[in-house]
């Protein structure tokens, strides 16, 4: 059970991080490509980069990718999903149905001013 | 002859055959040919599919392989595939001219590579195997065997490295040596790559397009393969579940392209692309095989020296293999009624 417990859990941390391992591998094995072609210093004699501009762009990219499940947008859904659930608690569920009457389409939609007189004594 | 008899022969002439194709399962190299042959009158299926990702586009390639063992010593093979490497054309750039004053000055560059290409059919690969040498002793062999292929791929490849299976056509040939003991496989293949040209257009902005000719380069091939049975330790049965597990180096040397325009232009070649080179690959593989027949082979491709420039890595592969066993002539009734 523990073994099993130990392989889940391995499992889900590799996953997490796969894409950015399989970005760091695929960069390893095509970089002398990446040095020659895609980096922004490829015209210099002494290029320090090596290519690792592209790696930088490609591990943002993913981090974009990523980012509508992390932070601040799972942190919002979390709190309107709270707020909903207490409204929910609080006034009950009720649904909303469209109601056609001709007493209503006929209706006045002003305020009736004439209603909001004080009572006669 | 009595019926009973009759239907035990059957039986275990099929199980000779299943067991000639499974007791040396851990040569069934993924990559590689093994000095064995298929037995007579076999005939193998295998469906496989390769795959590798091109700065965001995914190359792909699948192909088909039939096999048959025509005599004990003699396995023939055929595959044809289609892959989206390459578009209709040669690349926009890989070849390209300027006019400088009443000069025109000719250049080989890197292509740019990511573009989409559609899937087109790559051709005709034959292949056929000659074993000559069977040392063959308890739980232990060694063979070798000679082989030659060739192909009718016409599809406008643009580097110089010949593969005669999905790139370029041409003809080669090689010897492979075999050796196994108990759990353990190794396999030597070394042989040649004469490739064919190709006869092209070179998209020319502005103008017409350039009768562009490519000679790919010669190119000599020696690959390394290991196996390991690693399920079951002993069998029990035939419809035992094997799982082997491989390392394959694949090596290549090539030399250069020659690149000629209009018929008598050579142009320089300026590029890696198209300039002479080596490498060798790894490959580690797993592969299942169900009831002595479906077998699976799942690897994935990694440059170890320097590395090829036909494509990116990692290469993905998977195959699928079905043996199918000849049907042994049933009893008719006209036997019957002898008997």
């Amino acid at each position: 059970m523990n073994r099993l417990f130990f392989i889940f859990v391995f499992l889900s941390i590799l996953l997490q991080n796969f894409s950015k391992i399989y970005i760091l591998l695929r960069f390893e094995m095509n970089q002398d490509y990446i040095e020659k072609n895609l980096c922004i210093k490829k015209d210099e004699p002494d290029n320090c980069c090596k290519g690792k501009c592209y790696l930088n762009k490609q591990l943002e990219e993913d981090e974009e990718k990523q980012k509508p499940q992390t932070s601040d947008n799972l942190k919002e859904k979390e709190d309107i999903q709270y707020c909903e659930s207490v409204l929910t608690t609080l006034l009950g569920t009720f649904e909303l149905t469209e109601i056609v009457s001709e007493y209503i389409l006929t209706a006045s939609l002003g305020i009736g001013i004439s209603v909001f007189r004080p009572p006669k004594v | 002859m009595p019926t009973i008899y009759r239907y035990n022969r059957i039986i275990i002439l099929t199980g000779l055959l299943v067991v000639a194709v499974i007791s040396q399962a851990q040569e069934l190299f993924p990559h590689n040919e093994p000095a064995s042959n298929l037995p007579k009158r076999v005939i193998g299926i295998r469906p496989f599919f390769k795959a590798y990702p091109e700065l965001g586009v995914v190359r792909q390639m699948y192909a088909l392989r039939l096999m048959y063992g025509l005599t004990p010593k003699l396995t023939i093979m055929g595959t044809i595939s289609v892959t989206n490497h390459h578009g209709k054309d040669l690349p926009p750039n890989l070849v390209s001219h300027i006019h400088s004053g009443t000069q025109t000055v000719y250049s080989t560059n890197n292509i740019q590579r990511g573009i989409k290409y559609p899937y087109l059919f790559s051709g005709i690969y034959l292949y056929a195997k000659y074993r000559f040498i069977t040392v063959d002793r308890k739980n232990e062999h060694f063979r070798m065997a000679a082989y030659a292929d060739w192909s009718n791929v016409g599809v406008p490849h643009d580097e110089a490295e010949p593969s005669l299976m999905d790139d370029t056509k041409g003809y080669g040939g090689g010897l492979i040596a075999t050796y196994l003991k108990n759990h353990f496989a190794a396999s030597f293949t070394g042989g040649f790559i004469i490739p064919g040209h190709y006869n092209g257009y070179s998209p020319d902005p502005g103008s017409p397009d350039v009768p562009t000719r490519i000679q790919y380069g010669k190119a000599a091939i020696y690959n390394l393969s290991f196996g390991y049975l690693w399920f079951p330790k002993q069998y029990s049965d035939y419809g035992q579940t094997n799982i082997n597990l491989y390392m394959e180096f694949i090596g290549k040397s090539y030399e250069a392209a020659k690149v000629t325009q209009f018929g008598y232009v050579n142009v320089p070649i300026q590029t890696p692309l198209l300039e002479k080179g080596n490498y060798i690959e790894l490959h580690p593989s797993v592969q299942a095989i169900f009831n002595s027949n479906l077998r699976i082979d799942l690897s994935i491709g990694l440059p170890i020296v320097r590395r090829s420039y036909a494509r990116f890595y990692p290469v993905f592969y998977l195959g699928i293999q079905r043996y199918l066993f000849p049907k042994l002539k049933k009893k008719t009734s006209k036997t019957k009624e002898n008997e």
